[in-house]
């Protein structure tokens, strides 16, 4: 009998801390528990280029900024990293272990849909109105410390396509830079570049356009290996 | 004094040099000298060139290369030079000026099909008459639109016929240009969900991973040695240029500016690379030392932004687009800086060998169109035969 425990009480122990470090319950499709995980968000008025509501949601936010992330700071070095590595860490890996890092993991398009952020003409600099946007998904990161996040770069479609390819990368790697300035390890932070060729809206009118230059935020959930689902049913007390 | 003492002799010696060429060339230059107009800035007016005695299928692709090396297609009246071919067995050419006394030659083509000895025809014809070397026997790359974020890669010959198409990925292409001798494309590819770059050898279909980092993979473009690649990387945390070995290792990193680079391409002697920075806030030109070192402005004036440069293989001219409110614009400006000259609407400028064709693309409504312009006479030809919407045409090189 202790024999046959034992394969499974060591599965068990990695399964109970793999538990407790984990911040993301169970991935469901479309998730959207952000209010109740993360209570400043509910308030957030998403931001846009053309939307009244713009001051709403940096008011709401403006408040909230430095209340809980700040209290972070002195939890560790690796605050924010949730993955038990550094950047410094990370930035050790191989070009393929830092990718495999990323790839794999499911995507929730939905959860972070509301808080798009969206850029002046030719411009890479994130706007201060859109920093409300940003330290939600900060703050989302922060308490669901397995999960990581891509932000996906777009253009209008007035550069051409190299230099949109570029520019829409550059837009993304400011989000980046700013979402590690609220607290998260940047490693956690993956960016991709698609230019102008994913418009939110066709047409070219100045309102077209400015929705079309943004980045947009998709939550990667932690890797759901073959089999694991089973697994995390199987109770704690296995552990001899 | 040892070398006032070398002019006389140099003089001679440059004399006997040019004489054989003066004795092949003579009718040609002297032909010119009445016909054709050169404006201050060195603009040639197209050739008048009539044709005769060809039809059908044979009849357009000699109009078609014609139109592509410089000339205008007229009547017999207008022309200053007179083709007069035939296609029996096979093809058979000649070309003279208009009052048929002066012949620069007179050939018959054996091989081949109709298409290629036509090619090779219009090919001595634009020979005899601007000096520049055929590019009909060269092919394009490009990409095909299936979707505003997906494209596959063709190959076709220049005049867009025997088209074949290349990839099925898919996903979208960036960047695409030829690889040594020909013998291989290298591009960006979405495919595996990032922006990376590829080599494709086209013997085998063989496709080998060149950079594949966290980021922006992008803009691949072959040092004129083969042995060198230079691209766009984000691994740094902003898109930067970078140096490699062609299977992309020893990784150099030649700037690191807050802004973004884009579309690097080489100086035809290996030792320069031209790109497009926002660094000033702005896209603008900019040459830096291949081995590394400070990255220089290139003075563009008279445009705005300047995006996607090409540097002319005789080294002479950078050709680049130039974004306006409404359109882009191909433009030329001499690779050492200086003022622009705006050629026509388009923007992915890519240089023939010849230095002086331009292959770009077009955008009308959603549909983008390939396009040719021979740049000293801005003789522009729509390639109508690559159906679809095509953009990033190259030259094999």
């Amino acid at each position: 009998m202790k024999n046959l425990f034992k394969p499974l009480s060591v599965l068990g122990l990695i399964l109970a801390v793999s538990l407790m470090t984990s911040g993301c319950k169970n991935p469901k499709p479309g998730l959207t528990d952000i209010p109740t995980t993360s209570p400043r968000i509910k308030q957030v008025g998403p931001t846009g280029p053309s939307q009244g509501g713009n001051n709403a949601g940096k008011n709401n936010n403006g408040g909230g900024i430095g209340l809980g992330d700040n209290g972070g700071f002195g939890s560790g070095t690796n605050l924010g990293g949730g993955d038990n590595m550094t950047d410094d860490d990370f930035s050790k890996l191989s070009a393929d272990a830092q990718r495999e890092y990323f790839e794999g993991r499911p995507m929730d398009r939905e959860v972070f849909k509301a808080y798009t952020v969206h850029f002046d003409f030719d411009s890479s600099s994130v706007r201060p109105a859109d920093m409300g946007n940003v330290q939600s998904v900060a703050d989302y990161l922060s308490s669901h410390a397995d999960c990581a996040l891509l932000i996906e770069g777009h253009c209008d479609e007035r550069g051409t396509d190299e230099y949109n390819q570029a520019l829409g990368e550059r837009r993304a790697q400011s989000v980046k830079e700013a979402i590690a300035n609220a607290g998260i390890a940047s490693h956690r932070v993956r960016t991709l570049s698609y230019g102008e060729s994913k418009p939110a809206e066709d047409g070219t009118t100045a309102e077209a356009y400015a929705k079309n230059r943004r980045g947009e935020f998709v939550l990667l959930l932690p890797k759901t290996e073959g089999g694991s689902t089973e697994a995390i049913d199987t109770p704690a007390d296995v552990i001899e | 004094m040892n070398i006032s003492r070398l002019i006389p002799t140099l003089f001679a010696a440059l004399v006997l040099a040019v004489t054989p060429f003066l004795s092949l060339d003579a009718q040609a230059q002297s032909s010119n000298a009445y016909d054709i107009d050169r404006n201050i800035s060195g603009t040639t007016k197209p050739y008048p060139v009539n044709i005769s005695g060809l039809s059908g299928e044979a009849l357009k692709i000699l109009q078609f290369d014609l139109e592509v090396g410089g000339c205008d297609i007229v009547s017999k009246d207008s022309a200053n030079y007179l083709v007069t071919a035939s296609n029996k067995e096979n093809i058979i050419g000649k070309l003279t000026d208009k009052t048929g006394s002066i012949r620069f030659f007179n050939r018959s083509y054996k091989n081949g099909t109709t298409r290629t000895q036509v090619h090779a025809l219009a090919a001595d014809i634009i020979k005899a008459l601007t000096g520049a070397d055929s590019i009909f026997g060269n092919k394009i790359a490009y990409c095909i639109n299936t979707a505003t974020d997906k494209n596959e890669i063709y190959i076709a010959d220049f005049d867009g016929s025997n088209p074949h198409k290349l990839t099925n990925d898919g996903s979208m292409i960036r960047g695409l240009t030829w690889g040594p001798d020909n013998e291989s494309l290298f591009f960006c590819s979405y495919r595996a969900g990032n922006p990376d770059i590829y080599r494709q050898d086209l013997r085998t279909g063989k496709r080998t991973r060149i950079a594949a980092y966290l980021g922006l993979n992008t803009s691949p473009a072959i040092s004129p040695d083969g042995k060198k690649i230079a691209m766009i990387l984000s691994k740094g945390g902003s898109p930067d240029l970078y140096v490699a070995n062609i299977d992309g290792t020893n990784l150099k990193q030649l700037t690191n500016t807050k802004g973004d680079e884009s579309s690097p391409c080489w100086s035809p002697d290996g030792t320069k690379i031209c790109f497009s920075s926002r660094q000033s806030g702005a896209s603008r030109l900019y040459v830096i030392p291949a081995g590394g070192g400070q990255m220089k402005q290139i003075k563009t004036s008279g445009v705005g932004s300047a995006t996607e440069p090409d540097w002319s293989p005789d080294g002479k001219s950078i050709a680049f687009t130039t974004t306006t409110r409404h359109s882009f614009q191909i433009c030329v400006v001499p690779s050492q800086g200086g003022v622009v000259e705006v050629l026509a609407e388009g923007a992915s400028p890519n240089w023939a060998s010849n230095s002086r064709t331009l292959i770009f693309s077009r955008k009308s409504g959603k549909k983008s169109s390939l396009v040719m312009l021979d740049v000293p006479t801005k003789k522009s030809k729509i390639i109508g035969s690559v159906t679809g919407s095509a953009t990033q045409p190259c030259w094999t090189r």
